[in-house]
């Protein structure tokens, strides 16, 4: 018997309120999670990426001071590699406007570079967001198949529901889990971005042309995290196998690209709105394109929003129907 | 935290539960009160489905019930805050150790954290859980993960506790242990204990009240002492000598009596009413009387009869 056994104690303090107990279920996730090296290491290293837009950014502020040496058609080379194929005319446009606007006209020169500085920001935004996606579906594959699958293995429901924990909450709790991971990779690495584009500046007045940046940004990232982690958690609550639940995740992703590569190649009728809605890829950059503000392509968003809004709920309904199935067994 | 101070803590009425078109719980009518309640059932009788219900973990199709004063149709997050629960399946939390385990169950049910963990290790103190606790709990035995899931049922001081199946899976000095814990937590802190178990020997080392289901509905409700009386009242007496006068000797005083081997009778009636009787019977043909009980019956044949009316009334 260990020497400061003091058996059993009734106790009466006082009980927290019962509205956040979804974060003890997030933060039971976040640890498992944070448990594995691989999740570490792609935590680390999405970060690269806003580190070289950050350059960028840097280089772009100082062709805008005529700092550089550089010549303003190898800038616009530079930046036709860089940003997104859907925003460079229009950045290259205004680039060439603040070309020929003669600095004897000073307003006209700040016209256009409030102009064109937050189309350059919101284009370099995209291109981070594009490369983050990447990274995203290799997070998630890591993380969210075992979220519910293992608690399905492990018989660990009984003892969640046990307690005085609804399955709204559960969901929300595995839901936060995720939603962490795809903030603190996706969400903040584009708002440090932003943070340091605002002090590589000339002065902090571009914050007026820009403010709605960082506002675009949270929404375009929650388009993407909301029916991602649904998605891949609702995959993970349709089987008690783990590995199934990757499968599946992985499965959406190539074969989505797959699908589109192949019928774009075929040039067949297949209509443009269903293989940019089937690739989820596309499919948010589309609306990232639209939310910040970007030329689009396409001019399907309220389909692809719809989409969207769909696919989250549909997700939730199935998790929350498979959830429920332990207990009414 | 404010206590529930009534006598009756569990009270259902007429309660039905459908899965489909199969009845798990056909118009059970039950009281709990305080102390150990052993709640027995051949498989598929509906102890699972009842101990849900009484959990609100399902919705019930009919009737009415109460869980500590909570209504089980409105009130469940209620009741599951002051229950204990310990399931009977080998279930855990993946990826965490036994202390992180209890602590995230004493956050569920609204513990401040420290708290919790404080409580944790003090519940593993109690359960007779030593440094294992820091270990991982897929590397527990099936004893210590029983161990950890009944320090998981009790770390927010429950006042009712529902134990599906405790001691399954422990050795004999482990299920002792775990029994005498169930007693200490009843008797010297007042917990209400609901045993769901089939190992019968632990229903009577510990239970006050036994409750027998069967095909979803109730049987037999009774305190434990009543349930083991035998049907017909008799006396079972052992002599070292002198059993035939004995025998005959009784028979004479109007008594059913029955010789069962050379020293031992069977006697119909009361027990006490007959005491007298069998002490003036002795006496007069010098027989020694060495034992004197009234006949009981096993719980095995309590049960055993409970559940077969089942069979009497399908047939």
């Amino acid at each position: 018997m260990p020497i400061h056994n003091l058996g059993y104690r009734e106790w009466s303090g006082e009980l927290e309120s019962g509205s956040s107990r979804w974060s003890v279920v997030a933060g039971i996730g976040i640890r498992r999670a944070w448990q594995s090296m691989w999740v570490r290491r792609l935590a680390l290293m999405v970060w690269v990426a806003p580190l070289a837009y950050g350059i960028l950014i840097f280089v772009f502020e100082q062709f805008l001071s005529n700092n550089t040496q550089m010549s303003p058609r190898d800038f616009s080379q530079l930046l036709k590699m860089l940003l997104p194929a859907e925003a460079f005319p229009a950045v290259a446009m205004t680039l060439e406007g603040l070309n020929t606007v003669s600095h004897a006209s000073p307003e006209a020169y700040q016209e256009l570079l409030a102009a064109a500085r937050p189309l350059f920001w919101k284009g370099v935004m995209l291109q981070l967001q594009r490369s983050q996606c990447i990274g995203m579906v290799i997070l998630v594959g890591l993380i969210a198949p075992q979220m519910i699958s293992q608690d399905v293995r492990s018989r660990a429901f009984l003892l969640y529901f046990s307690r005085p924990l609804t399955r709204t909450q559960y969901i929300f709790g595995k839901f936060a889990t995720v939603a962490s991971f795809l903030l603190l990779t996706c969400t903040l690495p584009q708002l440090v971005l932003y943070a340091f584009a605002v002090l590589l500046s000339p002065d902090i007045s571009v914050v007026v042309h820009t403010w709605d940046i960082p506002v675009r940004t949270l929404l375009a990232s929650a388009v993407m995290i909301i029916p991602t982690a649904l998605l891949a958690l609702m995959l993970s609550s349709l089987t008690v196998e783990t590995r199934f639940a990757t499968f599946g995740w992985f499965a959406i992703w190539i074969f989505g690209m797959a699908a589109y590569v192949v019928m774009r190649s075929l040039n067949g009728d297949t209509s443009e709105i269903i293989l940019r809605t089937g690739f989820l890829y596309l499919l948010y950059n589309d609306a990232s394109l639209k939310i910040l503000d970007l030329p689009t392509l396409t001019s399907h968003f309220d389909t692809q929003m719809t989409f969207l809004v769909s696919l989250a709920v549909v997700s939730f309904a199935v998790i929350f129907r498979k959830v429920s199935a332990p207990l009414r067994a | 935290m404010h206590r529930f101070d009534g006598d009756l803590l569990i009270e259902l009425s007429e309660v039905i539960k459908d899965y489909g078109s199969f009845r798990a719980l056909n118009a059970v009518s039950l009281r709990v009160g305080r102390g150990i309640t052993g709640l027995l059932g051949p498989n598929g009788a509906g102890k699972s489905t009842l101990i849900k219900v009484l959990l609100g973990l399902v919705r019930i199709t009919s009737g009415e019930g109460s869980v500590l004063g909570h209504r089980i149709r409105t009130a469940s997050a209620a009741i599951r805050s002051r229950v204990g629960y310990m399931p009977e399946d080998d279930c855990y939390m993946h990826g965490l150790s036994g202390i992180e385990s209890i602590q995230v169950a004493g956050r569920m049910s609204c513990l401040p954290s420290t708290e919790a963990l404080r409580r944790g290790h003090e519940i593993l103190d109690f359960c007779g859980m030593g440094q294992e606790r820091y270990r991982n709990v897929e590397t527990y035995s099936t004893g210590m993960r029983q161990k950890l899931r009944f320090a998981m049922a009790i770390v927010h001081d429950p006042e009712l506790l529902i134990l599906d199946e405790p001691t399954s899976g422990l050795d004999p000095e482990e299920r002792d242990a775990m029994l005498n814990r169930i007693r200490i937590l009843s008797e010297k802190f007042g917990k209400a204990v609901i045993l769901c178990t089939h190992i019968l020997p632990d229903v009577r080392m510990v239970c006050d009240h036994a409750v027998i289901l069967a095909a979803g509905q109730v049987r037999l409700s009774a305190p434990l002492e009543e349930l083991l009386k035998s049907p017909i009242p008799s006396v079972t007496i052992q002599v070292a000598d002198s059993a035939e006068a004995l025998t005959a000797e009784l028979a004479q005083r109007a008594a059913t009596v029955q010789q069962l081997g050379s020293h031992r009778l069977y006697i119909e009636g009361d027990a006490e009413s007959l005491a007298g009787c069998i002490w003036e019977a002795a006496a007069k043909v010098g027989a020694v009387i060495q034992n004197m009980t009234p006949s009981q019956s096993s719980l095995e044949e309590v049960f055993l009869r409970a559940v077969q009316e089942k069979h009497h009334a399908h047939s």
